[in-house]
């Protein structure tokens, strides 16, 4: 018989017969199997069976404090949403929120307390918690004044842990907590608070009804990306564009890079980094001399122009006074206008003089307290809710001294990672080797706890209790509630309940400062203080629980008051850049969309989330100006090594046509050497490129004034995106468009 | 001419599906494998004896241990740690029963589920919820059988459509009624 080749056609009926055999046994191992159910070891309260329970509480994965609801099944939480009474969000919620069930059941928790008998070995060992407390408690016993230190993280710190933490700390002598994370660095917080104080009287950051302006100029605000509240400022920003029949505003962004912000606006304009300030002047200028805007408010107000020169303005901005007068025009030209001082002129040497001239522009045009203009975040109507404070770099620095020189002998770190965070040039690990004894309460092992003596794991968001005073919240004040939304998965404990039991096992005074049972009942007594008139306590704390926080029916908005400060007339502050030379790039660092500052980079959801604009992930890039690329020999996929006088990086080159030739930008949020296998080994953190600058008046750091520059290192690596190369290869060879 | 030496049509077409099927389920083998990553809880245990006799005997009600009927669909099967709640005390009547319970107490001491098979089950496009059941007053007997009586609980009746329309179309108290339950929304999804 003649042997028959394997055709085609031949190969083709084999694969189709062979499918077919498979998926037919398939099936019928399938349908022969029985169904089990499998018990609970131990069932969750109030679960039935079968039907789903939603739970109210607040999201943690960025300080905004949205409130979110959790669908939770047979004990396991499964989904989260946004919270649709919840004043903040109103439903809504991002990427980041929806991940932080990756946060719940990431494979990397730490599952006990462990103990490390030589830090930085990542050799764990585990404890009981009895005797972890026994540990900490030895060290606490009889302390030196001001020995002992607690650094959290604004938003990762439960508000009722901040409050409980600080009168642990008073009764033993030691320094406040401080609240310290990259996150809110970026967003420029401590600056933006410090100028309301200045301006306005009042330390509250500043808020924008951007819902109802028909004109709204943003200064860096990358209000629906990362910015203080972007969920909030994503849904005003829709109902700006087409929420109002027959109106649709204008959105006008200023910054070297076109952030997803500025790709959405109508018109995105390249200044020179740090020039926010200048361009706010000239515009202001512009409006009282023409007087575009009110005339009693531009005869008011002009003395505030009186030393500003618009050709200087456009120099150093880089926008031709022509533009200026054009958008000037714009600006004047609507019935509500609003100016916006973002985050990346937050970073900036120039920082508060250059947020006063945002604000005098809504100040000119009449736009402070008014729809479509600028407010202040209302706070709760009681002393106890206050937002809690946010510690400056400046602080940071000062207790890096504190401990360097010996003086600090207990550190408590409890949701920050300054090992990360913090720029190399600040010594922070260096400086941890000084302190006899670190614990870190960390769900992870992040660089900071690699570092720590003890780790005693807290729950996560979903696990544990608190609430968060919303800062910024927008037209009410707002406190959110979180509670467990299903039982603690491991062995962890509260660390408010850590810091009672310690309390109780010191005795004396300080058993005496904290007398509460449990976390719980301190959370109560403290909420407590929200009810109403008429109101039982046990009936505000089911209503608490079950709305997901507490906050009144009616809008509130905080108006600002000017305050004395503008009477004197505005200045032009050119800003202060450190390293290199004159022809040396800026660097502009950026949290990225979905790792935030970092924290997120455990989590793989986020991990493969492509960037809105350059559609990378999983890896870390520079972007670079195609002319300038080609000026310094690079191209796409290229690694590059980006140096300043206080460290050096390696990153993957992406030509991006829509940032600056003079600047450079990084996202932030990779480079952890540890925090699980998510994060590990993967891309390089530009913190570590930072000078350890201080904007002076408010004590921030200025994270935008560095100067790198870049030197290929003739290797390469394709950047995972979801966009195809070809085109911009192409663009690279015809060279850049017009 | 010398004929080329190959293996005949038949044989290859046989080898190549055995390499086929082989493939198939090594790679399925690979996939079952890779779900039982580490860090996984403990894997549950499939064959614990139980007898509802001796529990009702012994005084347990229906809903003690499957109180999911009172208030939703499904009925539940109870926690560890309720079975743990009577048998860290009681002692069975029969000592042969002794190693069972012994097994039980080591998965909750290991932290560890137990597997039940599902008796009675109802397919995915059926709205079925016990609550309204019970609220009616119908007993569990009424489609369970006397599981009172059954070491192992068995299935008694067919729990399909001509059983649940024969119980709407007899209970309902009028017309309107009998319209409601027989209609066809009212169990179909």
């Amino acid at each position: 018989m003649k042997s028959k080749p394997i055709t085609r056609r031949n190969f083709l009926k084999l694969s189709a017969a062979a499918g077919a055999v498979a998926v037919v046994s398939g099936c019928t191992v399938n349908l022969q199997q029985t169904e089990y159910l499998e018990s609970y070891v131990r069932s969750p309260e109030d679960a039935l069976p079968g039907e789903d329970t939603w739970y109210a509480t607040t999201c943690r994965q960025c300080p905004a404090g949205c409130g979110i609801l959790v669908r939770v099944s047979d004990g396991r939480a499964r989904k989260i949403e946004g919270n649709p009474i919840h004043p903040l969000n109103r439903g809504r919620l991002c990427a980041r929120g929806h991940a932080g069930l990756q946060v719940l059941y990431n494979p990397d928790r730490l599952r006990s307390p462990v103990r490390q008998a030589q830090r930085g070995s990542a050799q764990f060992e585990p404890l009981y918690w009895e005797e972890a407390l026994q540990q900490v408690a030895e060290h606490l016993a009889s302390p030196r004044p001001e020995s002992i230190a607690f650094v959290g993280g604004y938003g990762t710190t439960p508000d009722h842990l901040y409050w409980l933490a600080r009168h642990f700390l008073q009764a033993l002598g030691g320094l406040p907590p401080l609240l310290f994370d990259l996150y809110n660095v970026v967003d420029g917080r401590t600056v933006l608070a410090q100028t309301s104080v200045d301006l306005f009287g009042v330390e509250a950051l500043p808020v924008f009804d951007v819902a109802e302006a028909d004109v709204v100029f943003s200064f860096g605000a990358h209000f629906l990306e990362t910015w203080l509240s972007p969920v909030a400022y994503s849904r005003a920003y829709g109902w700006m564009r087409r929420g109002r029949a027959g109106k649709r505003g204008v959105l006008v962004h200023f910054e070297p890079r076109m952030s997803m912000t500025a790709a959405n606006a109508d018109e995105w304009v390249p200044i020179r980094p740090g020039s926010e300030g200048w361009v706010a002047l000239a515009l202001g200028k512009i409006i009282v001399e023409e007087n575009l805007g009110p005339a009693d408010l531009a005869r008011r107000y002009a003395h505030l122009y009186e030393k500003v020169d618009l050709a200087e303005a456009a120099h150093v901005s880089d926008v031709p006074v022509e533009k200026l007068r054009t958008l000037a025009r714009a600006f004047a030209d609507a019935h509500h206008q609003v100016a916006i001082p973002g985050g990346t002129m937050a970073g900036h040497t120039n920082a508060p003089q250059a947020i006063a001239a945002v604000h005098a522009l809504n100040l000119v045009m009449g736009q402070v307290g008014q729809a479509g203009g600028a407010f202040l975040a209302p706070s709760p109507p009681f002393a106890d809710f206050a937002p809690s404070p946010v510690a400056s770099f400046a602080q940071m620095q000062d207790l890096v001294e504190r401990m360097a020189a010996g003086q600090i002998k207990v550190l408590f770190i409890h949701g920050s990672n300054p090992v990360l965070e913090l720029p190399a040039a600040v010594r922070f690990a260096e400086a941890l080797e000084q302190v006899p004894l670190v614990v870190s309460f960390s769900s992870f092992v992040d660089e900071t706890a690699l570092l720590a003596d003890l780790i005693l794991p807290d729950h996560t968001y979903l696990e544990g209790w608190g609430y968060q005073v919303v800062a910024p919240a927008m037209d009410r004040p707002v406190v959110s509630a979180q509670q467990p939304v299903v039982r603690p998965l491991y062995d962890t404990r509260a660390t408010a309940d850590v810091l009672l039991a310690l309390a109780q096992q010191l005795g004396g005074e300080v058993a005496q400062a904290l007398p509460w049972p449990n976390e719980v009942a301190f959370l109560k007594e403290k909420v407590a203080e929200l009810r109403g008139l008429g109101v039982s306590a046990e009936g505000f704390w089911t209503a608490w629980r079950q709305r997901g926080g507490w906050w009144p029916e009616g809008e509130a908005r905080e108006v600002p008051e000017p305050s004395a400060a503008w009477n004197q007339p505005l200045e032009g502050v050119l800003p202060d850049f450190s390293g290199g030379s004159e022809e040396a790039l800026y660097l502009l660092p950026y949290l990225s969309t979905a790792l935030s500052d970092g924290r997120g980079a455990n989590q793989p959801w986020l991990q493969e989330m492509p960037d809105p604009m350059t559609t990378a992930a999983w890896n870390t890039w520079v972007e670079i100006n195609p002319e300038t690329a080609a000026e310094l020999g690079v191209g796409d996929d290229d690694i590059v090594r980006v140096i300043s006088p206080y460290g050096e990086i390696e990153a993957i080159v992406y030509l991006y046509p829509a940032i600056r030739p003079d600047t450079v930008a990084i996202p932030i949020g990779q480079g952890h050497l540890q925090y699980g296998r998510y994060a590990a080994g993967r891309g390089s953190n530009p913190v570590d490129l930072l000078a350890p600058r201080v904007e002076v008046r408010s004590g921030g750091l200025a994270w935008a004034a560095t100067r790198v520059t870049i030197i290929p290192t003739g290797r390469r690596r394709r950047l995972a995106r979801l966009e195809s190369n070809i085109g911009v290869e192409y663009a690279r060879e015809v060279g850049p468009p017009g | 001419m010398k004929r080329q030496r190959s293996l005949r049509f038949p044989v290859r077409w046989l080898l190549m599906m055995g390499l086929l099927v082989v493939a198939v389920l090594v790679a399925s083998a690979v996939i079952r494998r890779s779900e039982a990553a580490d860090g996984d809880p403990p894997s549950p245990i499939t064959t614990l004896f139980f007898s509802h006799q001796k529990h009702v005997d012994a005084g347990a009600t229906c809903v003690y241990c499957h109180p999911g009927v009172l208030n939703g669909a499904v009925a539940g099967i109870p926690s560890l740690e309720k079975c743990m709640g009577c048998h860290q005390n009681v002692t069975p009547k029969d000592e042969k029963d002794q190693p069972d319970i012994d097994r039980l107490v080591q998965a909750w001491e290991d932290q560890r589920p137990v597997q039940w098979p599902k008796v009675n089950d109802q397919p995915d496009f059926v709205r079925f919820s016990h609550q309204p059941h019970i609220r009616r007053g119908i007993a569990c007997e009424t489609c369970h059988g006397n599981v009172a009586q059954m070491d192992l609980a068995q299935p008694v009746y067919n729990l399909n459509m001509g059983f649940c329309l024969s119980c709407h179309r007899s209970m309902a108290v009028d017309d309107a009624e009998e319209a409601r339950l027989v209609d066809c929304s009212i169990c179909h999804k």
